[in-house]
């Protein structure tokens, strides 16, 4: 690295207090008697809060869009109570005369835009209001510029702060918000062709017509004139969904409360649009994928059946999504259930669990075995286990388990495996022999055949077709045996948590089956036992594994954390894409450029 | 809410939660700001800094409330409009009263030379290369390990991705050091 960017490195290191205490002092009075290297911290911890920044405004962003949605809502609920001639007018202000009046009885400014009235025109309000304003529409006398005044009022408290009045003739009107354009500057500017307003709504309302102000004596405005809405196409497209709304979804839901199937308002803001299309046409399908949502509602709901509705087209979904939609916001959130939270915990109960049990299976990696066979010779070394092939029959299945709290060792000086049996040894006779246990127990444990007199010892696997017996050289249970001799059948493993062990003496014979029964043991114990054995030479210890104190502190989390799954949600079901997928702000980032660096 | 909840949410990182509150009291700014001859975007722009500065003080463990919150945000955005005023319209007469402190007055004349300084440095940034600007806050905003940057970003190694964040650190820094000689700041 160039000495520019070392500099850089160890300043970050600074400014992440990665450096030691001696390092930092030592930095520290470097940087007093430096006045350029002080400025170099000064400007790159800058950047840094800069950078940290970017997210801070993204959350006030957030927080703003948020707060003018919410101030809707109240708006929404207020407006109807007020409603009493006409259902509801979205209210326009022009000055079709001369619109150098000052119509606007307050002296409160609105916001001023600056336009070119030689050029077409489309402006957007800081508000989101839309003004299309063509060429020419705005005769200015000449003036290469004119600057706008406008004034929006969406809300009660602006329309009361601007000095608006929501009258017609005298009767109270309900509104869907007003804008007022003003030349900024005195002059005969005059609008001679129609220009086109658009207000943003989170609601249409179906009998809203515009109304045109004009100021009384007395400094008020009273709308009179009211005139169909030029874009009524949304209006068709939520009658429509109200239709459909009624004839199919009306017999089972209402929007706010729950009669066969769950209230529905809101539902467009809690699942996305291909969620719900999907689920409307076939919920079956829907449910029966494991999708987490689909599954949830459908046991709250006792299994209640939702009728299919295969044939709705994807604008008859999105008209019945629209409309209700639209209905919602008449309906405070708050007092709809919100069936989505289950899923936030879910997700971040999986998240974590995730991690912590990746953590585990690395550690129980690392522990390796759950039992160990270390076999030495007279002299103390390891010897390698020979391995036996054999086609016919073919051998046990030997199944090998990862070493979880418990590590067993086998260690045998001087002694044999299995192969020493197939040796034409005097009283040796082809015989059967198999170990029986519960299911559960021989699933987690390994079996030995051990005999101490001729310093046998031989690891038993499963015989053919079987999860209970076990056999120690061929998947029938045949096995060449001394006949006649002490001998012992041992099962080492952990289940539940706990180390399991058993041990049975028996004298072999031609045929027979011993029964094994595995049980919870402690280390003591099992050391006490092996102990009272005469083993020749063979010792079975038990030890924790290396990495159970971590492994326990892992169990813990992860018992604790259970706790964030939500009551009647099993987690492991599928959750959707978007409910994966972690949300981020990506106002910051741009497509790099072509050949950029 | 209690105000003692929204400063844990800011101190647990859940700056949108604790924010959505916190919004509520635009309205009393915007009035403020409006009665002082400035228009919804001045309220909106004197607010956000207001959050900021909160936002900033507040992940402070040492940061003690002595008013109410919505108290704490309309001293403060009084004091912030009257320092705009003062540099926009020296002729108006300011409001003399902010109600705060004038030793958390001369703490916030601090707060504000600092957030002027962030803000220069906030230009450098949106200055810098497309590619420059996204190592950099994946690193610092979004906390990408610099492992998954170079995968992401298609750079050969975690070293290379290291070595280029340190580039346009330098860059952004080469810059900013620019921007202070040729317009001085307080």
């Amino acid at each position: 690295m160039r000495p520019e960017l070392e500099l850089i490195e160890k300043i970050e290191q600074y400014l992440n207090g990665e450096l030691s205490a001696a390092d930092t002092t030592a930095f520290e009075s470097q940087f007093a008697t430096d006045p350029d290297l002080r400025e170099a911290v000064r400007l790159q911890q800058d950047i840094r809060s800069a950078l940290h920044r970017a997210s801070l405004t993204a959350s006030i962003r957030r927080a703003k869009q948020h707060f003018y949605r919410s101030t809707w809502l109240r708006w929404g609920g207020f407006g109807l109570g007020f409603a009493v001639i006409i259902a509801g007018a979205i209210l326009l202000v022009t000055h079709p005369k001369p619109i150098a009046t000052h119509a606007n009885p307050t002296a409160i400014p609105g916001d001023t835009y600056t336009i070119d009235p030689n050029r077409d025109t489309v402006l957007t309000t800081i508000r989101g209001a839309r003004i299309q304003i063509p060429r020419g529409s705005i005769d200015a006398g000449g003036a290469p510029h004119i600057r706008l005044e406008i004034k929006e009022a969406y809300t009660i408290a602006e329309m009361i702060h601007y000095g608006l009045t929501t009258e017609t003739n005298g009767q109270p009107l309900s509104s869907g918000g007003m804008i007022d354009i003003q030349p900024a500057d005195t002059g005969s500017a005059r609008i001679v062709r129609p220009i086109m307003v658009s207000l943003p709504t989170n609601r249409i309302e179906a009998n809203m017509q515009r109304y045109k102000g004009t100021a009384g004596g007395n400094g008020k405005i009273n709308w009179t004139d009211p005139h169909a809405l030029a874009d009524s196409l949304p209006r068709n497209e939520i009658d429509h969904g109200r239709i459909l709304f009624q004839t199919s979804c009306a017999p089972c839901h209402s929007l706010r409360s729950t009669v066969t199937g769950p209230p529905l308002a809101y539902i467009g803001q809690r699942r996305p649009g291909s969620w719900l299309s999907d689920f409307i046409h076939d919920n079956q399908k829907v449910i029966s994928s494991g999708d987490c949502y689909a599954n949830y509602i459908y046991n709250i709901y006792n299994k209640t059946a939702m009728n299919l509705f295969p044939a709705l087209t994807k604008s008859d979904i999105h008209a019945l999504l629209k409309y209700i939609d639209n209905e919602s916001q008449l309906i405070d959130s708050n007092t709809v259930p919100n069936y989505t939270r289950e899923f936030d915990s879910c997700r971040e109960y999986r998240l974590m669990a995730a991690t912590l049990q990746q953590n585990r299976l690395a550690l129980i990696g690392d522990n390796g075995l759950r039992t160990n066979v270390i076999r030495r010779d007279n002299t103390g070394a390891i010897i390698t286990d020979t391995t036996i092939i054999y086609t016919n029959p073919p051998p046990v299945t030997i199944v090998e388990h990862p070493s979880i709290y418990y590590t067993f060792t086998v260690e045998s000086f001087g002694w044999y495996n299995v192969d020493a049996l197939l040796k034409d040894l005097p009283g040796i006779e082809p015989s059967e022999l198999r170990v029986r246990m519960t299911e559960e127990y021989a699933a987690e444990v390994n079996v030995f055949l051990v005999i101490p007199g001729r310093k046998i010892l031989t690891e038993g696997g499963f015989l053919k077709n079987s999860k209970t017996d076990f056999g120690f050289l061929t998947e029938d249970g045949q096995i060449p045996l001394p006949q006649g001799e002490q001998a012992y059948v041992f099962a080492t493993g952990e289940y539940q948590g706990k180390a399991v062990f058993a041990i049975s003496s028996f004298i072999t014979s031609i045929q027979q089956t011993i029964n094994l029964q595995p049980s919870p043991m402690t280390k003591e114990q099992i050391t006490a036992i092996v102990s009272h054995l005469d083993l020749n030479q063979l010792s079975i210890r038990v030890a924790d594994s290396r990495n159970v104190a971590r492994i326990r502190a892992i169990d813990t989390s992860l018992a604790m954390i259970a706790r964030f799954k939500p009551l009647n949600c099993d987690c492991d079901c599928k959750l959707d894409e978007r409910d994966e997928r972690v949300e981020r702000d990506t106002s910051y980032e741009k497509a790099p450029a072509p050949g950029a660096q | 809410m209690d105000d003692q909840p929204i400063l844990e949410l800011i101190r647990t990182g859940k700056n949108d939660l604790a924010l959505s509150v916190l919004y509520r009291n635009f309205p009393a700014i915007r009035k403020l700001v409006q009665t002082r001859g400035g228009s919804t975007r001045d309220a909106e722009d004197i607010f956000q800094e207001a959050l900021l500065i909160l936002l900033r003080k507040a992940a402070d463990p040492r940061f003690q409330l002595t008013a109410k919150l919505s108290t704490y945000l309309y001293s403060v955005c009084r004091f912030l409009w009257n320092d705009q005023l003062r540099k926009r319209r020296p002729h108006i007469p300011y409001d003399p009263e902010t109600g705060l402190h004038p030793a958390e007055e001369s703490q916030l004349q601090t707060e504000i030379e600092q957030e002027q300084r962030i803000r220069l440095a906030e230009k450098v940034l949106d200055e810098l290369k497309d590619r420059c600007r996204e190592l950099l806050l994946l690193f610092y905003q979004n906390k990408f390990p610099l492992k998954e940057i170079a995968v992401k970003m298609g750079y050969g190694s975690e070293n290379s991705a290291k070595n280029q964040k340190y580039k346009c650190l330098e860059a952004a820094k080469n810059r900013l050091k620019e921007l202070h000689q040729t317009s001085p700041t307080p």
